[in-house]
C-alpha cells in the first residue's frame, strides 16, 4: 500500500519542492497562530446575573468589576459606586469600605466618613478594627488622623481583638484622647498578650499598681470592661 | 499525487508535528474577585494575605490599591497569618509599604509573630537590631541581635552576628536568651 509517492514531474521540479518544503518548514517551523481572545462575559454571566436580583456579595464582585475593568468590563467609576452602594445599603462591610476608599480618593470627606462610621456600625471587630486603624492614621491628603474616633472603634473592637486592645495601650500610655494613665496601659497590653510593651512599662510601675493592672486586663480579657 | 495534495499533506504532516501551533489567549485571571474574596470575607485569613497582595501587585481582576492592600493585610495579620504578621511587623519596623515606621507597633506585630512562629519571629528581631543595612526602627543592639538569632534556627544569622561581639556581650546574649527560654518553658507549662 502506497502512501506517499512522488509527483511524476522531472528531477529538477522534485528538487524545487524539496526546497520548497524545506523553506515552509524553516520559515514557519515553529510558528504560532494566535486567534482572539474568546469574548469575556464572565461579569455578565458569574456576577450581573446575581446581583440583579439582589445578592449583595455579586453585587460587591460587580462594583471591583466596574472599578478595575475586569472580568469584561471596562472600568466605570459611576457604575463601580452604583453597584457599591448597593451591596452596602444591605449592610455589605466590604462595600461600605470600598466606598469609603473612592470617597476619600475623589476628595469628598465627609461622604468618606459617613461610609466609614457605617463600615464600623455594620462590621464585627474586625471591621471596627479597621476603622480604627484608619481613623488613627488618616489617609492623606483626605483625611486627617482623628485620635477621638479612632480611639471610640478600637473601644468597640476591643472586646474580640486583641490588636485594638495594644491600641489602646498605647493611647493611654500617651495619654492620646484622653488622659494618661499608665495602668490602665497596662492593663491593655496584658489583655493584648503584647509582650514587649508589658516588659516595658512594667519596670515603670510599682507592684501595687502591676497588681491592678493585671486585674483590670483580666476584666477586660473578659469583655467585663471594654 | 496532485500539488493540491502535497499541499494538504504538509500542512496536516506540520500540525501533526507540532511546528505549527494554534493559540488562543485565555482570559486575564479574576480570581481575587470570584474566588479570594468570597473566602476572605469568610474569615480565610489566607486568602485575606493573597488578596493584599494581589491589590498590592494590582492582579487577579483588581488594581493596585493601597487601602485594600493595607486592610487585608491587617485582617490576615489580626486572624492569626504568620506571613501577614511577618509583613506587618517588617512594614513597621521600616516604614514601607505606605505604613509610617512605628517601633512600637512593629514590635507588637513582632510578639504577635511569636505565638504563631516564633522562629520566623525571632530571624525578623535579629534582622531589625542587628543589621544595618535593615534601618529599622530599633535602636541596634548587637547582644540582642545574637541573642534572637539563637532562636532563629538560621545558622546565617547566628555566625553572622555572633561576629565581633566581646566575651562579655557573648555571655550576656547567651544568659538573656537562658532567660527566655526558661520564661518561654514556664509559659507552656501553665497552658493546659
Amino acid at each position: 500500500m502506497t502512501f506517499f509517492s512522488w509527483p511524476t514531474c522531472g528531477r529538477g521540479s522534485r528538487s524545487v519542492l524539496l526546497l520548497a518544503g524545506l523553506a515552509l518548514i524553516g520559515g514557519i517551523g515553529c510558528a504560532t497562530i494566535t486567534l482572539p481572545p474568546p469574548e469575556d462575559q464572565r461579569a455578565k454571566n458569574q456576577f450581573q446575573k446575581l446581583a440583579e436580583p439582589g445578592n449583595a456579595e455579586a453585587q460587591y464582585q460587580l462594583a471591583l468589576s466596574y472599578r478595575y475593568g475586569s472580568s469584561g468590563l471596562a472600568v466605570n467609576p459611576q457604575e463601580a459606586l452604583r453597584w457599591f452602594k448597593a451591596a452596602a445599603g444591605q449592610g455589605h462591610v466590604d462595600a461600605w469600605l470600598a466606598l469609603a476608599d473612592m470617597e476619600f480618593q475623589g476628595g469628598r470627606r465627609e461622604a468618606g466618613v459617613a461610609a466609614l462610621e457605617e463600615a464600623g456600625q455594620h462590621g464585627g471587630a474586625a471591621a471596627q478594627l479597621t476603622v480604627g486603624t484608619i481613623f488613627e492614621s488618616g489617609l492623606a491628603p483626605t483625611l486627617p488622623p482623628n485620635s477621638e474616633r479612632a480611639r471610640f472603634w478600637y473601644q468597640r473592637a476591643a472586646t474580640s481583638s486583641s490588636a485594638a486592645r495594644q491600641r489602646l495601650g498605647s493611647f493611654a500610655e500617651r495619654g492620646i484622647a484622653g488622659q494618661r494613665d499608665l495602668v490602665s496601659a497596662l492593663a491593655w497590653y496584658l489583655a493584648a498578650a503584647s509582650s514587649f510593651d508589658v516588659q516595658r512599662l512594667q519596670g515603670q510601675l510599682s507592684r501595687a499598681e502591676q497588681q491592678r493592672a493585671a486585674l483590670l486586663a483580666k476584666q477586660r480579657r473578659e469583655g467585663a470592661q471594654p | 499525487m496532485r500539488k493540491g495534495t502535497i499541499i494538504v499533506s504538509v500542512a496536516t504532516a506540520l500540525l501533526i508535528c507540532g511546528c505549527v501551533s494554534i493559540n488562543r489567549p485565555p482570559l486575564a485571571p479574576n480570581y481575587a474577585v470570584s474566588d479570594l474574596h468570597p473566602a476572605a470575607s469568610n474569615g480565610k485569613a489566607d486568602y485575606a494575605f493573597s488578596l493584599a497582595q494581589a491589590y498590592a501587585r494590582g492582579i487577579a481582576g483588581v488594581g493596585k490599591n493601597l487601602f485594600e492592600q493595607q486592610r487585608y493585610l491587617l485582617l490576615a495579620a489580626e486572624a492569626g497569618y504568620a506571613q501577614a504578621q511577618f509583613q506587618l511587623a517588617n512594614n513597621f519596623l521600616l516604614g514601607s509599604n505606605g505604613f509610617a515606621q512605628d517601633s512600637q507597633r512593629g514590635l507588637y506585630w513582632a510578639s504577635r509573630l511569636q505565638q504563631s512562629n516564633f522562629g520566623m519571629a525571632a530571624g525578623l528581631l535579629a534582622s531589625a537590631y542587628g543589621d544595618q543595612s535593615y534601618r529599622s526602627a530599633l535602636t541596634p543592639d548587637p547582644v540582642e541581635a545574637y541573642k534572637w538569632s539563637l532562636f532563629s534556627e538560621n545558622k546565617y544569622y547566628q555566625e553572622r552576628f555572633r561576629k565581633g561581639l566581646s566575651e562579655v556581650q557573648l555571655a550576656e546574649a547567651q544568659s538573656r536568651a537562658e532567660a527566655l527560654r526558661q520564661q518561654r518553658a514556664a509559659t507552656q507549662e501553665i497552658k493546659p
